[in-house]
């Protein structure tokens, strides 16, 4: 799925967003267009502190002896730092290359997931920050339409021709996330089937359907370990952060779920757009 | 010194039969999707590596958490830093094992590493010397000189880490396109490359010399003789090929991949 076969009637404009004094100014440089990556990386990193922060602190971990409300705010300016550097550089890059951008399932993602990264931090966490961890209905709601819009963009990602094997880069953030601060027990039982899936899938796949001979049972397997994969992991998480935990000073779960969903947002934001470069598309 | 040993370890270790297009180096670089997947895990781990050192410095430089003791940070951010800075620093060195000699001599590799090792012996002076008397500032709003230029230096080289890693993916300034005598081509020791690429070119035209006189000995044999110093006096030729290109050609818009 991709801008282009769901709104073909926009070539058009999309292709005439290239013509223009800015385009060919930035085309006439040789610096321009690298200084451009350089100030989208730098806005990546200044959001990914930004939203971890809050994101974890929601979770219950990390800086525990401050209010989600008092991270919030004290992030919240470094958050619109980066989104500025980030948004600028990138909309002026996509101007460059518009066509790139229209066609690959890559960027759909990454517009899916962006909108409930930025419901989750500007919406949801902002309001119940300010409430001491308090939903509204309005929060509720905002939270819910996240997780929907979330998943689509997962799904999206992980069946888009070209942009596929972007996902797995979500797939460990989540597990990264289970592995460093879910109990003892799930670390030990995950890290058990990680490793067994690991050798297991290896030796199957090398030992009896090499790449070189069979090439599409190889990736058919291996696409197929990692969508199982991606579900055991999301099983996890859910285990460890939805239920009411017993844990003296944690947060509600509803908060704790926020919390990971908007760094799992904002990593799928960052995972789908690094593969707008990396994985090809229908062009 | 390194240039050797890097050009065997991309083209000995896992080749069969000697073929070095099949070492394990090549074999990642031509995989699917592992390098690729490699890659975005470096750029992605910059999220929770960089963006946690980022609000721990700012912390220091008194401009960010004002109100938390900067042990709070030190305590409960800095241990995913370092997990950040694990996944980068292993993504990072296998890809740099998927082409060592090109990265070995990239000007922006280069400068990378200078400001690696500046951040790094920062985090030294910063760990054994400036934090030894925390206990005098660690609540203070704006913290004691020292640890404000430790912040300081500690930002600008990250930033700088990751400007020169982002450069890298680009093809300025590659030995192919320096002019002998410039700095950046002493910089990154691109002599023993061009010589290796000028051999390489030297053999193409002798080859290409011996098939030419090859096909004109057979129709006529007269004119063999003449093609064979034609091959000999080629060599000259190469060795100012490499100043042909122009170091700043026109955008060449690689858009990073």
């Amino acid at each position: 799925m991709d801008f282009a076969s769901l709104f073909p009637d926009l070539k058009p404009w999309v292709q005439s967003l290239s013509h223009n004094g800015l385009v060919t100014f930035i085309k006439s440089s040789s610096w321009i267009f690298p200084s451009l990556l350089v100030f989208h990386l730098l806005g990546l990193v200044t959001v990914g502190g930004s939203i971890l922060l809050p994101g974890l602190r929601l979770m219950g971990v990390g800086m525990t002896s401050e209010s989600p409300a008092s991270i919030e705010k004290t992030v919240r300016p470094w958050l619109w730092v980066g989104l500025v550097l980030l948004v600028i550089s990138g909309v002026v890059m996509g101007m460059v290359n518009p066509m790139r951008l229209y066609t690959r399932p890559a960027f759909f993602v990454k517009v899916i997931a962006l909108i409930p990264a930025l419901i989750l931090s500007f919406g949801v966490i902002r309001s119940i920050a300010a409430r001491d961890g308090a939903f509204t209905r309005n929060s509720k709601i905002m939270a819910g339409v996240a997780l929907a819009l979330w998943l689509a963009a997962v799904i999206i990602f992980g069946t888009a021709y070209g942009a596929a094997p972007g996902a797995f880069h979500v797939i460990c953030a989540g597990w990264l996330i289970v592995m460093a601060f879910g109990s003892r027990m799930t670390r030990i039982v995950l890290g058990a089937i990680t490793a067994v899936t690991v050798v297991g899938v290896g030796i199957v796949t090398y030992g009896f359907f090499p790449p070189g001979e069979q090439y599409d049972t190889f990736m058919e397997i291996n696409r197929w370990t990692l969508r199982i994969f991606a579900v055991l992991v999301a099983g996890f998480a859910l285990w460890e952060f939805a239920r009411a935990s017993k844990t003296e000073g944690a947060p509600p779960r509803l908060n704790r779920l926020v919390g990971l969903l908007t760094i799992m947002a904002w990593f799928t934001v960052a995972a789908a757009g690094r593969w707008i470069g990396l994985g090809g598309g229908a062009s | 010194m390194f240039h050797d040993l890097l050009q065997w370890l991309q083209d000995v270790p896992g080749a069969t039969d000697g073929d070095p297009t099949t070492s394990w180096s090549q074999q990642f670089v031509g995989s699917l999707h592992l390098w690729a997947l490699t890659e975005g895990t470096h750029v992605i781990s910059l999220m929770l590596f960089a963006g946690t050192i980022l609000m721990v410095d700012l912390r220091m430089l008194g401009v960010a958490f004002k109100t938390v003791p900067y042990s709070t940070l030190n305590n409960k951010i800095l241990p995913l830093t370092i997990a950040g800075f694990v996944i980068a620093v292993v993504s990072g060195v296998m890809l740099f094992l998927s082409n060592p000699v090109h990265y070995y001599h990239s000007v922006f590799f280069r400068a990378k590493m200078i400001f690696f090792f500046l951040a790094a012996a920062n985090i030294f002076w910063f760990h054994y010397r400036v934090q030894k008397n925390i206990a005098e500032w660690d609540a203070l709003e704006k913290p004691p000189l020292p640890v404000k230029l430790s912040a300081a230096i500690s930002m600008s080289s990250w930033i700088l880490v990751i400007l020169f890693g982002r450069l890298m993916a680009l093809s300025f300034f590659e030995c192919e396109n320096m002019k002998r005598g410039t700095f950046g081509y002493a910089f990154a020791e691109c002599e023993p490359v061009m010589r290796a690429v000028e051999e390489i070119e030297r053999q193409a035209a002798e080859e290409e010399a011996k098939a030419a006189a090859e096909q004109d000995a057979a129709p006529a044999d007269d004119e063999a003789p003449e093609a064979a110093p034609d091959a000999d006096s080629k060599p000259a030729e190469p060795a100012q090929s490499p100043k042909e290109p122009a170091p700043e050609e026109p955008p060449k818009q690689k858009q990073g991949d």
